[in-house]
């Protein structure tokens, strides 16, 4: 069966989504390069990928992000950039990254990138949708409400303090 | 990855995850807002995300974003 694909736009609107994802990247501190390929993907509408060298890491934004993007009932593009801006953190922090390389698991990984998100988002919808994306991770884990919030704001602290 | 998850069902699973007991997630967060600024703890920054938990169940949809023209020039 053939996958579902987005409706075909433009080159000047392939080219100013290109712009805007780059310039939205740039502006969260984001470092290498910065794609946008319009099809869909699994990833929820971006991904973030290591390279050999901090110039070479790569961020892939794809159709969905837009589609998500214009819906009110869902993370903004912005937010989406911030999460992914938050993995390049994670992998690339001098004091971070050698602490959390390969002892941390994908679940946790995910927290983190929401928390550094919500630091580095200026508007404060996505600030507290990351926060709240974060603390319902951790609830999922089965942690209990009191303690799910004590430690989202203690990772916050540490990261404030970090980044 | 962000991940499919909308940010509609974030909002869902937090009330429903804060609402233990039956009782109601918003009136949880502020009388533990209400607790913690009793307790004046140096650096306690719980209070903010508590705060930002209560928003996002309080406040529903963010507004739509403008939408964007791109706009062809000829030289």
């Amino acid at each position: 069966m053939p996958e579902r694909q987005p409706r075909p736009i433009s080159a000047a609107e392939r080219r100013a989504r290109q712009a805007r994802v780059a310039r939205i990247a740039r502006r969260f501190g984001f470092v290498g390069r910065v794609e946008y390929r319009h099809v869909y993907s699994r990833t929820g509408g971006a991904q973030y990928g290591l390279g050999p060298t901090p110039d070479r890491d790569l961020m892939i934004v794809y159709a969905e992000a837009f589609e998500r993007d214009a819906d009110p009932d869902d993370f903004s593009l912005e937010a989406i950039l911030a999460h992914e801006r938050g993995h390049q953190v994670i992998a690339r922090h001098p004091w971070l990254a050698p602490r959390v390389a390969g002892t941390i698991s994908s679940v946790s990984e995910e927290i983190l990138a929401s928390i550094i998100g919500a630091i580095i988002s200026e508007a404060g919808d996505d600030h507290d949708l990351l926060l709240a994306k974060a603390t319902v991770e951790l609830l999922e884990r089965g942690e209990q409400r009191e303690v799910a919030t004590q430690l989202i704001a203690r990772l916050k602290n540490h990261l404030e303090r970090l980044l | 990855m962000m991940g499919p998850k909308k940010a509609r069902t974030i909002r869902n699973q937090l009330k429903a995850a804060l609402a233990q007991k039956g009782g109601d997630p918003i009136q949880w967060l502020e009388n533990r807002i209400r607790q913690l600024e009793k307790q004046r703890k140096p650096g306690a920054n719980e209070t903010k995300v508590l705060q930002a938990l209560c928003r996002v169940l309080k406040h529903g949809k963010r507004p739509k974003p403008r939408r964007t023209r791109t706009r062809m020039t000829s030289s």
